[in-house]
């Protein structure tokens, strides 16, 4: 009863914390004007002409006419999936969010598999300290701590 | 005269180098202290080099010598003083001789300390190693990126200037020194590990000489960093800060991998463990700075960053190449010294947590790391082009962030050794109220969204286990519970998270909107009104600039302009920012009027709380100078004086947890253990209890 009601405290701290986020998450929609979303789409396509620039933050003349071009068919109520998809097939390339296919699936892929593997050796190492660590101290162990303890004290 | 005393000078830097180098190899093998002495010598010369080349280049730009090609294409009769003194970084050749000037102070400083150690080999080493990195960038200047090269045929009258966006703001005089004093310091803890490495001492001596190193270069690459995405947002007009550009991402590469250090190596200090992981992380981090310049300065990456190609690259490729095997094969030839006896008793201590963080970050490393070379691998692969850029990393560093942001929340309070469950408990429970309270509140005032929440709560979180540790060691010490690296690191945590909530709260809540409008007219937009009052022409020493006047919330008049620069070039648009704690107001010119009087589009960017990412970047850096602040007491043993001469007393100093380091991490004012037994949770103190193994490391030498 007393570990309970010293634990309550916590659990009536992570309940208000499940229900905020809920209430914080569940009324979200993306961003809702019309400027917002192309910035976000064209924030996702790398302007095909300049060196290291996306379309929505290029001032070439090319990114003018995407942004434009994308605007409109955001305004003819197309999504936001279809307007990517169009503009890169026109140029191929230039999606910055790599392909999850065929050579692309490598980059998802590589630091999922990484990950998971270096947890899973630091997992098995902390389970193999585990089982070794119950090493018992021998009476000649102490003798040689003393030792050396009355060596320093000198 | 400018080229020939620079062409001198780097002559000078290459020789002493080289000659240095060669002394002190010879003083090392066959041991003989007369050569360490004159080899480390050479230091002085070096530095003498280095510092005549900068002169003189500067003295180039000053003097308006266009017979050097550099200055000729670099700066002009009309560029102001501020920008003719940074003309020397506005391209490559000239960084190279800044990134020289400042390796050799660094070679200097160096020197300078470990002057009463001249005989040590492990300094002898380190030195040759730093030699032999500044012949290196000497000889880049001796050949493929010659600084001092004279213009063939009559000497120009004048010159272009510098590109434009490196002409526009001072912080160009504060970014890239920065940056460098952060990329080029790693090459003293790089040669300290190589060093002990070569001389196979391996414990943990060597780690105390480097790690106040790391730290200073740790410092100044964090401000760098964030100088460096403050110079973007004001100047290269797309309202951001942080775009994943290859450039960005080789500063920050260097930076993961020394942050993964400069927690992996408390571990070594309390527990002598994962000593083969922190020498990987030195030589990594010193790599990774010369593979990110190798990148970002060969032109196989494009980058809104680079403002320079040249054929340097299979130079640097080709050191790089070098450093790599170089350190893959000491580590494996010494590997077997590198084992320590340690073990973690459970992964819910201070210890697991540490491990735990070296385990994200080495993932965030690698994640960066491939996504900014994956361009080149898919092309090498199957000649496909890919693209990868901010979705893919923000979609891939995201979660990472969280969760470091959540172990920056725990781990302060977690005590080494073991922790129980009541004493989390005890411990975070104000942090907790402090993270429930900050998310019920942000959902009360509107925020929505998973990321921002979560970055928000675990922000507060963060910062209350860390303000709780700040307030208990000032509870105990006073101010200098405010210094030491512990307390110090403390404050740099509040820093990161003070940036990661700007950072969420930018990437989440931003608006933008671009509209044409009249002289007169006003844009209402996200709580703002916006008032284009009409567009001037104006002409300054340097360029012709179209400023529009605009006027924020009925207050004051901004100046957002469109400039054409006298040396020619695409018109250059240079945004104004009005900030505020809360939010940024970021004005654009888009397109000036086609004629007088005529409508203007202009550019409008929300951006909230981007003020307290430069706040939190200060944040950080005091936090490091606190932290690097000199302790109490001088350390009770210069750790490995004296020489070693043999391999067997190498391998016991290896083999010896640092008892009296973890000791003088207590005293130094470190707050994780031994608090009065007035604070709350005195109960768990586990003191500095020696470690099984550790007991006899009490034994002197």
């Amino acid at each position: 009863m007393r570990r309970f009601r010293r634990w309550l405290p916590l659990a009536v701290l992570a309940l208000v914390l499940a229900v905020a986020l809920a209430v914080g998450t569940l009324g979200h929609s993306g961003p809702a004007s019309v400027d917002d979303r192309v910035h976000h789409i064209t924030s996702q396509i790398r302007c095909p002409v300049c060196s290291g620039e996306t379309v929505a933050d290029s001032g070439a003349p090319i990114s003018q006419d995407i942004r434009t071009a994308v605007r409109q068919q955001l305004v003819a109520g197309r999504s936001n999936h279809d307007i990517t998809a169009y503009i890169v097939h026109q140029y191929p390339g230039t999606a910055l969010n790599p392909p999850s296919t065929g050579v692309g699936l490598l980059v998802w892929a590589l630091p999922v598999v990484v990950f998971v593997g270096a947890a899973l050796g630091l997992g098995l190492t902390f389970a193999r300290w585990r089982t070794r660590s119950g090493i018992t101290v021998s009476d000649e162990d102490r003798q040689l701590v003393e030792r050396a303890r009355r060596d320093v004290d000198d | 005269m400018n080229a020939a005393i620079g062409q001198s000078a780097v002559v000078l830097g290459l020789l002493a180098s080289l000659a240095g180098a060669f002394t002190l190899a010879v003083g090392l093998t066959k041991k003989r202290p007369s050569l360490l002495r004159a080899g480390r010598s050479y230091t002085w010369l070096i530095l003498a080099g280095a510092v005549m080349a900068a002169l003189a280049m500067e003295r180039g730009f000053l003097t308006h010598d266009f017979s050097l090609t550099f200055v000729a294409h670099n700066s002009s009769r009309s560029t102001p003083l501020l920008y003719l003194v940074t003309g020397m970084w506005s391209a490559l050749e000239g960084s190279i001789v800044l990134w020289t000037l400042i390796l050799a102070g660094y070679i200097a400083a160096m020197a300078r300390k470990y002057r009463a150690r001249i005989d040590d080999p492990m300094v002898g080493w380190a030195t040759l190693v730093t030699y032999v990195v500044s012949a290196f960038f000497f000889l880049l200047m001796v050949g493929p990126a010659n600084p001092f090269r004279t213009i063939s045929g009559a000497i120009p009258s004048d010159g272009p200037g510098p590109n434009p966006l490196l002409q526009n703001h001072p912080l160009v005089a504060f970014h890239p020194p920065m940056l460098y004093l952060g990329f080029v310091g790693f090459t003293i803890p790089f040669a300290f590990a190589v060093a002990s490495l070569v001389t196979g001492r391996m414990g943990e001596g060597w780690l105390i000489d480097t790690r106040r190193w790391t730290l200073f270069a740790w410092g100044f690459l964090s401000a760098g960093i964030v100088l460096g995405a403050w110079w973007s947002y004001e100047v290269l007009g797309w309202g951001g800060f942080w775009a994943w550009d290859p450039v960005e991402n080789a500063s920050f590469l260097p930076w993961i991998t020394a942050t993964a250090y400069l927690h992996s190596v408390m571990v070594q200090e309390r527990r002598g463990m994962l000593r083969l992981w922190n020498l990987s992380l030195l030589l990594a981090t010193f790599s990774l700075t010369i593979l990110g310049t190798f990148l970002t300065r060969s032109g196989v990456l494009q980058s809104v960053h680079a403002f320079t190609t040249s054929g340097i690259g299979p130079l640097i490729l080709g050191f790089f190449g070098l450093t790599v095997a170089v350190t893959i094969t000491l580590i494996a030839w010494r590997g077997d010294r590198l084992r320590s006896p340690g073990t973690i008793d459970s992964p819910v201590s201070r210890e697991g947590a540490f491990l735990a963080n070296n385990l994200l970050f080495a993932a965030f490393a690698f994640v960066v790391l491939l996504g900014t070379v994956f361009p080149l691998l898919s092309e090498a692969i199957n000649g496909q082009q890919i693209s990868v850029g901010e979705p893919y990393f923000d979609r891939m560093t995201m979660p990472i962030m969280i969760a470091l942001l959540f172990l920056m929340a725990i781990a302060p309070v977690l005590p080494w050794r073991k922790a129980s469950g009541e004493l989390l408990r005890k411990r975070i429970q104000w942090p907790l109220t402090l993270a429930v309270t900050a998310v019920v509140l942000c959902v009360v005032f509107g925020v929505r969204g998973l990321n921002p929440l979560l970055v928000f709560g675990l922000g507060a979180f963060a910062a209350g286990s860390a303000a709780r540790q700040l307030v208990l060691a000032a509870r105990r010490q006073g101010w200098r519970g405010l210094v030491g690296r512990a307390n110090g690191g403390m404050i740099v945590h509040i820093g990161v998270v003070v940036i990661a909530v700007a950072f969420a709260g930018s990437r989440s809540f931003a608006h933008q909107t671009q509209q044409s409008v009249s002289a007169g007219q006003t844009i209402a937009f996200a709580g703002h009104k916006v008032t284009y009052l009409g567009t001037e022409q104006v002409t300054h020493a340097n360029r012709l600039s179209q400023e529009a006047k605009v006027r924020i919330d009925g207050s004051k008049v901004y100046r957002p302009a469109i400039s054409q620069y006298t040396g020619g070039g695409a018109a250059i648009a240079t945004p104004a920012v009005r900030s505020t704690p809360l939010d940024d107001v970021y004005i654009k010119l888009v397109d000036a009027p086609l004629h007088p009087g005529g409508p203007a589009t202009i550019g409008v960017i929300i951006q909230p709380l981007i003020m307290w990412l430069w706040i939190g970047g200060g944040i950080v850096g005091l936090g490091t100078l606190l932290a690097a602040w000199p302790g109490r007491r001088r350390r009770p043993v210069d750790p490995v004086s004296a020489p070693v001469a043999g391999a067997p007393d190498a391998v016991g100093n290896g083999a010896r947890p640092l008892v009296g380091a973890a000791d003088r991490a207590d005293r130094d004012g470190s707050t994780e253990k031994a608090p009065t037994p007035a604070a709350p949770d005195s109960p768990d103190t586990p003191g500095p209890t020696p470690t099984p193994e550790g007991v006899p490391a009490g034994v002197p030498q």
